[in-house]
């Protein structure tokens, strides 16, 4: 598993992070072929799932937000490692999901070298790193990831372009 | 990398991106002693990531590969207000479309659709290059589609992201609006806006009020022509303003107060020009007029507010600009442009306004730009070389040992530096100034036995071989630009590298005739030669300096030697120059020439006056400083803002009097004013009106008369220092409170050349009168009484960004009696030819002179 930049260690987050696997998961194989995979839907999903549950007090949609869209990262990740060390696709994954894989590697440009420098960026703008889950894993637009992270859209604009930079420098 | 050294990297970014390419290694440096950081911020500002890096990918998979009607939905390409749109294909024609789908989950009722149906059909009817063309309708088991031409290409939201995020133009991604900073920036703007306005006339024409105008659905193609989507279709008036919080959808800024109000019965086809204005306001300042946290806020802004003034937030957006936008931005929609293709009017008027301005530079000015930016590295020079030829003469007086040897040093250093063609040309009259100090203390022949060999002789040597090298080649190049052999680009080329080789040459060498006879420099460059006189008439020793003007700011750059007087025909490029003669026995005197095409062989004789030090006797002293022009809305547009470095100087408590001007006309034999032919007897009108301005004089009888005196004119910037001071008073005495000075005439007909005389002597005052007006540093008149020529240059300038300079024309300031009335302030630049002809009776001068020379 990879790690996940929210520090909160609750067991419920664990609970969290396999339930959206297992979503994750079930996409990947169910017939089903009518939602959009991305982190947003998860975290609609879970929200709905976990919604009621005594120890989600206090988990307004950001948050969910932001956890789903790391989980989304590390479901890449975990899938590009994968495939590196099988040499070819798993068995079993669905053509569509190759295909949203294939469209993240390629914005990525290095998906593993993308997630590493993450780690690194987290450490000393972990606003960024969040920032970067939520449009880029998560899906969400750049005013949605600006209302989550609680700043203004053009303070985003602007922390985002060094953030996007400082990346591709990192990852090269 | 800790959060503490990432904040500093991020102010040092800002601070990179706003410094020029140019300067921005400079600007770093001197901001942080850090070089690894330092290193770091320019690695990041060089950094151009792709533009889909970090941008998530979409992939909507329940609709894609669905067909709807004709079309076969390819990939998501957006998402707009109410739906989302794909690529898709048109199977019976075979062409790729753009297909907006609704969301099937959105339940309309049938008035709604009927509706949605009838405003598509509406844009349907729309042909016009700046509207996205509607292709077809359709429905399908409850969706519903439209179908529209697809464009390559990004919206104006995505490119203000851009821009905000000062991004810049980036070489892996086509070119769609230029940087910020771009001298083309406004221009372009105008014309988007100006296309879109146009479109927007087809549609009203058609009865089609498109209600949702905005940054997002105004699309720019490569060719930065733009297009309009979603006409009356994104925003359905009945679900009320604030319904919908999804991105892109609803979004208030940009709806016009009408709209705001919902009141839906009075809005109109103008609330489209309001919002056009917005997204121009947006344009030129990257902020929109009202912002708030939520949608409440905004619109309160809409309805209450005033938006703040565009020129506050960058002062580089042209006036014009700024006031279409307020027009199209009106609250009340009567007092907005009455149709859309009047804003594309007005906006078509400001760029033909950029077009005329602008004018190809001739060969010559650019050979003359090229030999100005030469100057100023060597003008850097000047000051040290006037000091090393003051101490020769001293040392030469002395005699002193010490000096020789010290300069043996020197010389003996220098050619082990390098080649002297190699060394910075103020290294290289430095050397020669060396030189000659060294040969006049000890005169060639003078050599003693147990001396070293002559180190001055070496360097000559070199000078010379290196003399004779610039001939070599500055002839080859001329040879080969006279060989019709070759092409017409190549023999150009030779010729412009071959004279300035050898004018490079006359430069250093100034005293070398044959090197001008090389060039041929007389036919095609201008010359100077200047001479002093002492009061006997006879020559006396003087140095000839030449400080190029800066058109733009009317400030003057520093010192460039070109010799000893008598200074014979000197090839100089053209321009606008300052020529100062130092005398050796002290004083100075400087001219103001222009030479160039019209004026080819420029003679000047500096006088030495018996008692130079007497010239400022009088006269206002302003230290140096670095002053900013005023900001005036009646005052030269060209100079607004600049910012001059001023070197000390002297301006004249007054305005120059008739019974001065008759001291010079006695003395040198000059013309007389104009008027004075009227005036049946000059004596009586002297005793009378001899402490009145004089006026009937041009502008190179102005700059006679000072020559005469030992002055000079004073530059636009130095009479609006001393007019207004260094925090540009809008009037000359310290406290306006009622107005002063002579200004309260009212304007009145003249009737010919004695009806302007009579104005003249009925409405002139005395030039030491008025004394309440006066500036703190007791300057008379400046404002008022009769206008005052100043040694500047006139530029056309219609906004900051394109001036264009007039050679026969210069500025004066200070209004006349009447300018109140005209509506003048003291900063109102009028406009004069340089010649006797174009005098005027309400139009004198005074005189200034610097400080240091």
């Amino acid at each position: 598993m990879g790690t996940i930049i929210d520090e909160d260690p609750s067991r419920i987050l664990g609970e969290l992070y396999a339930e959206l696997r297992v979503m994750a998961d079930g996409l990947m194989r169910d017939q089903r072929h009518d939602s959009v995979l991305q982190a947003t839907a998860l975290a609609n999903e879970a929200f709905l799932r976990l919604s009621g549950h005594e120890c989600m007090e206090g988990w307004d949609r950001s948050r969910i937000l932001a956890v789903a869209s790391a989980a989304m990262r590390n479901l890449l990740v975990d899938r590009a490692r994968a495939r590196n060390r099988l040499k070819r696709s798993p068995k079993g994954e669905r053509i569509s999901f190759q295909v949203l894989c294939l469209a993240y590697e390629d914005r990525a440009v290095n998906l593993l070298a993308l997630h590493d420098a993450l780690e690194r960026l987290s450490r000393f703008e972990p606003e960024m790193a969040r920032a970067v889950d939520l449009r880029f894993f998560g899906g969400l637009s750049m005013q949605e990831t600006a209302d989550c992270l609680k700043m203004s859209l053009r303070t985003l604009e602007r922390r985002w372009e060094l953030a996007r930079r400082w990346l591709m420098v990192e990852i090269g | 990398m800790n959060p503490e050294r990432w904040g500093e990297v991020q102010r040092l970014f800002a601070t990179a991106l706003e410094a020029g390419e140019a300067d921005r290694e400079r600007v770093l440096r001197r901001e942080c002693s850090d070089e690894g950081l330092v290193q770091d911020v320019l690695k990041l500002v060089a950094a151009r990531p792709a533009r889909e890096f970090l941008v998530p990918p979409r992939l909507s998979e329940a609709e894609s590969g669905r067909r709807l009607g004709d079309f076969h939905l390819l990939e998501e390409i957006g998402r707009g207000g109410m739906g989302v749109v794909y690529r898709a294909r048109q199977e019976s024609l075979g062409r790729t479309v753009a297909v907006k789908v609704l969301p099937a989950n959105l339940t309309l009722t049938q008035r709604q659709v009927d509706r949605f149906q009838r405003e598509a059909r509406a844009a349907a009817r729309l042909h016009h290059p700046g509207i996205v063309s509607i292709l077809t309708v359709g429905e399908e088991k409850g969706t519903h589609y439209f179908a529209m031409e697809l464009v390559e290409g990004r919206s104006l939201a995505e490119e203000l992201v851009r821009l905000r995020a000062d991004l810049g133009a980036v070489e892996d991604e086509p070119a769609t609006l230029p940087g910020t900073r771009e001298a083309d920036y406004f221009a372009t703007v105008a014309d988007i806006v100006r296309q879109a306005a146009d479109a927007l006339q087809c549609a009203h024409e058609n009865g089609v009020v498109h209600r949702d105008i905005k940054p997002s659905n105004l699309l720019l193609d490569r060719a930065r022509k733009v297009k309009i989507v979603d006409f009356g279709l994104a925003r359905d008036e009945e679900q009320g303003v604030l319904a919908t919080t999804r991105e892109g959808a609803g979004t208030p800024h940009y709806m016009s107060p009408e709209q705001a109000r919902s009141q839906s019965r009075q809005v109109d086809y103008r609330t489209d020009i309001y919002s056009l204005g917005v997204v121009l306001y947006e344009l030129l300042t990257l902020a929109r007029p009202f912002e708030g946290t939520t949608s409440r806020e905004v619109i309160d802004g809409i309805l209450g507010r005033e938006p703040a003034r565009i020129r506050r937030l960058n002062r580089r957006v042209p006036r014009d600009l700024e006031t279409i936008c307020f027009k199209a931005m009106a609250r009340s929609p009567k007092e907005r442009y009455r149709t859309a293709a009047a804003m594309a009017q007005d906006l078509g008027r400001f760029l033909a306004h950029e077009a005329i301005v602008a004018h190809p530079p001739s060969a010559l000015q650019v050979l003359g730009r090229r030999a100005y930016r030469h100057r100023v590295a060597l003008g850097m020079v000047g000051v040290g070389v006037v000091a090393l030829v003051l101490g020769a003469s001293l040392a030469f007086e002395h005699r002193d040992r010490r000096r020789l040897s010290e300069l043996g040093e020197e010389l003996d250093a220098a050619l082990d530096q390098g080649r002297l063609r190699d060394m910075p040309v103020a290294r290289v009259f430095q050397l020669r100034e060396y030189v000659k100090e060294y040969r006049s203390l000890r005169p060639q022949g003078e050599v003693l036995a147990a001396e070293p060999a002559d180190p001055a002789q070496r360097l000559e040597q070199a000078f010379d071989a290196w003399r004779r090298e610039i001939l070599e080649e500055g002839k080859a190049d001329l040879a080969q630009a006279r060989d019709k052999g070759k092409p017409e680009g190549a023999r150009e080329f030779h010729l412009l590298h071959g004279l300035q080789t050898l004018l490079h040459g006359s430069y250093i060498f100034a005293d070398d005739e044959e090197l001008r006879r090389a060039a041929a420099l007389e036919s095609v460059f201008p010359t100077l030669s200047v001479q002093a006189l002492g009061e006997d008439g006879r020559q006396i020793p003087a140095h000839v300096y030449l400080r190029a003007i800066d058109v733009l700011t009317s400030g003057v750059e520093g010192k460039v030697p070109l010799g000893a007087t008598p200074l014979a025909a000197t090839p100089v490029r053209p321009g606008y120059y300052r020529v100062v003669v130092v005398f050796e026995s002290g004083g100075f005197r400087e001219f103001v020439c222009n030479p160039g095409p019209a004026f080819l062989q420029i003679a000047l004789v500096a006088r030495r006056l018996p008692n130079e030090a007497a010239v400022t006797e009088g006269m206002a002293r302003f230290e140096a400083a670095t002053y900013t022009l005023p900001e005036d809305p009646k005052g030269a547009l060209h100079l607004r803002d600049r910012v001059v470095d001023l070197g000390g100087y002297y301006l004249d408590r007054t305005e120059v009097s008739n019974a001065e001007y008759q001291e010079f006309v006695a003395a040198t034999g000059h013309a007389q004013p104009s008027y004075w032919k009227l005036v049946p007897d000059l004596e009586e009108f002297l005793e009378r009106y001899g402490d009145h301005p004089v006026v009937g004089v041009g502008w190179k009888d102005a700059v006679a008369y000072a020559e005469w005196r030992g002055k000079r004119l004073p530059t636009a910037a130095e009479w609006l220092r001393g007019a207004g001071g260094l925090e540009n008073r809008p009037v000359p005495y310290a406290a306006p409170g009622e107005v002063r000075g002579n200004v309260l005439v009212p304007h009145g007909p003249t009737g010919g050349e004695e009806g302007a005389w009579k104005r003249y002597l009925d409405h002139s005052a005395p030039v030491l009168s008025f004394e309440d007006a006066c500036t703190p540093e007791g300057l008379f008149h400046m404002f008022g009484n009769v206008l005052e020529f100043t040694e500047s240059m006139m530029v056309e300038a219609l906004d900051m960004d394109h001036p264009v300079p007039r050679a026969f024309d210069r500025i004066a300031f200070g209004g006349s009696w009447d300018c109140v009335a005209l509506g003048q302030s003291m900063r109102t630049p009028t406009y004069w030819g340089i010649g006797s002809l174009h005098d005027s009776y309400r139009l004198g001068f005074r005189c200034a002179k610097s400080v240091e020379p």
